[in-house]
């Protein structure tokens, strides 16, 4: 039986907007990833996934719910999960002006690695990752291909049970696009517990082994991508997902 | 709390920082140059407009003067015009610089009538020229009475009824101390917050506008470590902004300066006594933690670098103000004034150039600005812990106002 590496329980996260008023962004989310698992979390703009993911990861707070990550909490034992989580959104730039070298070094010293190991590892890394070409070269030189490479391995470089992806692949281009996938893909035979949040409907089909649709920040199904499909009664997990975010009565096109 | 990712994060905000031109130049280059850039650029222009000046001789207007006066030797330095009744128009016109008009009540004075200097305020070289004018007169009255008193027998120290003389009993280390505690506290104050300055912006509002605030704050630290690796890295560029300075303005003044001051008869010698170093090293690193302090927290909730900018700027100049204040000859480095921040601090330091403070004193001082620093990051840590400081809102509330809750956001229970 697999390791669960995330159990969210009645998550809840509401935050005050002035032009909105009370926002309910996550509004009751459960859900369980094993380690060497990908779970994907597939919903519109706005769903919530991004919430639930900076809520896994420690950067928000949440309003009540519970969430752990490899039995720890996100709130009562915050400085606990970082050390344990990779986390990567589109958001989470490198810092300019520092090489390849000192990124991967300054995450895996920050992040807790052995001191006398960092140098070591990070060289490792960098070969497995074929990115000696660019070691020395600093971040805001390189192109975008390789920042999504060294972002990759900034991710994974203090070697965290549990890897969060939130829309790695936006703004990439459909060659460093690919690849960015099947890097991530890579990590679920390593062990690794993977959630991957994405709008983008064939790479959750091609990449998870169970998907959750969120939809108004609730989540409206579970289950494998063939599972989706067969409850929703659609060929293609498109329809499954435009039926399952579509209100009964409304017209879909 | 850990050490180790505190100093990860201080030498990864200092690698970067030494790689930005903007806080390079701004935090190390400018004040390690201003000043010896300064004091030689005036040093230049002194020399320029003498030497351009040197073979200009004034041309003074005179009327109605006995010719034993114009042209004896009270006028030697000058172009002496005759102007008649046109000494006003002359001088009006800019022909003349200055004019010695004789004439009116002939009473008083030996019968002669009053010598009256004209002069054009509003013109330099005019208002020198009669300056000397003036002087020369006076010189020509008083060798005029020595011949006539000599003449009649009396010797200079009888008519003299009391003869004055100034003496400065402070040796030349001293005065030089006198004059470095004049300058070193106002300046170290304007450079320190000049360094802390971009550092301060950079910290958070960088951060956010490069977007690698959310990467720093997903990392392992802490946000309280955060906080205190960024206060450290901003607190050190202050403190060595500061230092640069006072290093370089006591070498450039004391090379230029000196010299000068010297050749003009002041015995003036423009070094730190040692027994100072201890007191103004303690004042350099309380005035930098406390500029460091006040920036993190106004700038904190910045999200661009121009918002950085401008919610950082009023607390800049607001710990300037005091340094005004610091000339005051009733203002003395006391109990009182050892509590009140940034005067306190450069009070010390003031006094330490000339005589060791009181101890109590310096305790009073350290204390307070202790406080202030606690109380300062206590209250940036209340902002960054909150979920606002990922992404602050861009209405409502300006800057450190937004740390305080609204009424619906205590009521969501966010």
């Amino acid at each position: 039986m697999s390791e669960r590496a995330i159990e969210v329980r009645d998550l809840v996260k509401v935050y005050s907007d002035a032009s909105r008023g009370e926002v309910r962004a996550v509004d009751g989310i459960s859900l369980d990833v094993d380690c060497g698992e990908i779970m994907g979390l597939l919903g519109v703009n706005g769903a919530g996934k991004t919430t639930t993911l900076r809520i896994l990861a420690t950067v928000l707070q949440p309003t009540s719910g519970t969430a752990l990550v490899m039995g720890r909490d996100v709130v009562g034992d915050a400085s606990g999960v970082r050390r344990l989580i990779g986390y990567y959104s589109s958001t989470t730039a490198l810092y300019p002006r520092l090489t390849t070298r000192e990124t991967l070094e300054f995450f895996a010293r920050v992040n807790g690695y052995r001191a006398d190991r960092v140098k070591q590892r990070v060289e490792s890394l960098i070969e497995q990752m074929d990115m000696g070409r660019f070691a020395g070269v600093w971040v805001d030189k390189l192109s975008q291909g390789m920042k999504q490479k060294v972002s990759i391995a900034r991710t994974i470089v203090h070697e965290p049970a549990v890897l969060i992806f939130d829309e790695p692949t936006q703004g990439l281009d459909v060659l460093n696009a690919h690849e960015m996938v099947d890097m991530i893909s890579g990590f679920r035979t390593s062990g690794h517990a993977v959630i991957y949040s994405t709008h983008i409907l064939a790479e959750a089909e091609r990449l998870c082994d169970r998907i959750a649709v969120i939809h108004g920040g609730r989540i409206s199904a579970c289950g494998t991508p063939a599972a989706l499909m067969g409850s929703a009664g659609s060929a293609t997990l498109e329809q499954a997902f435009v039926k399952l975010v579509t209100p009964p009565g409304a017209e879909v096109r | 709390m850990s050490c180790r990712r505190i100093s990860a994060l201080l030498a990864r905000e200092i690698r970067c920082a030494l790689r930005e031109k903007n806080i390079v130049v701004n935090s190390l280059l400018i004040p390690l140059l201003l000043y010896p850039f300064m004091i030689w650029a005036a040093f230049t222009v002194v020399s320029l407009v003498e030497s351009s000046t040197a073979g200009i001789r004034s041309r003074i207007g005179v009327s109605g003067v006995s010719a034993e006066i114009s042209s004896g030797p009270a006028f030697r330095w000058a172009e002496v015009v005759q102007a008649g009744d046109r000494a006003d128009s002359l001088l009006l016109d800019g022909s003349i610089e200055a004019a010695v008009v004789q004439a009116g009540d002939t009473s008083g004075c030996g019968g002669r009538p009053p010598l009256t200097v004209l002069r054009d305020g509003s013109r330099e070289r005019s208002r020198i020229a009669s300056d000397n004018a003036v002087s020369s007169l006076l010189d020509e009255r008083g060798s005029w009475l020595r011949n006539l008193l000599a003449s009649l027998g009396i010797s200079p120290r009888e008519w003299t009824p009391l003869q004055l003389e100034l003496q400065n009993t402070a040796s030349s280390r001293q005065m030089g101390a006198f004059i470095l505690g004049l300058i070193i506290p106002i300046t170290f104050i304007a450079m320190a917050s000049v360094g802390c300055f971009y550092p301060a912006v950079d910290a958070f509002a960088g951060e956010r506008e490069r977007q690698t605030w959310e990467t720093t704050l997903s990392t392992s630290a802490g946000r309280v470590e955060i906080l205190i690796s960024k206060f450290l890295y901003v607190g050190f560029f202050g403190l060595a902004s500061g230092l640069l300075n006072i290093a370089a303005m006591t070498v450039s003044m004391s090379s230029l300066l000196g010299p000068l001051l010297r050749q003009s008869g002041e015995a003036v010698e423009l070094s730190i006594p040692l027994h100072a170093l201890p007191s103004l090293a303690l004042g350099a690193v309380l005035m930098a933690a406390f500029l460091a302090t006040g920036m993190i927290l106004f700038g904190a909730y910045a999200r661009t670098f121009k918002e950085g900018q401008a919610m950082i700027t009023p607390f800049y100049m607001v710990s300037i103000i005091p340094v005004v204040f610091l000339q005051s000859p009733g203002l003395t480095y006391g109990s009182g004034i050892a509590a009140v921040p940034v005067v306190n601090v450069a009070m010390m330091a003031k006094e330490a150039l000339v005589r060791p403070p009181a101890a109590l004193d310096m305790a009073i001082t350290t204390l307070s600005t202790l406080v202030f620093v606690a109380a300062g990051l206590f209250a940036a840590a209340r902002m960054l812990g909150r979920d606002q400081a990922l992404t602050p809102p861009d209405k409502g509330r300006p800057g450190l106002l937004r740390v305080f809750r609204s009424g619906r956001e205590r009521s969501a229970g966010v």
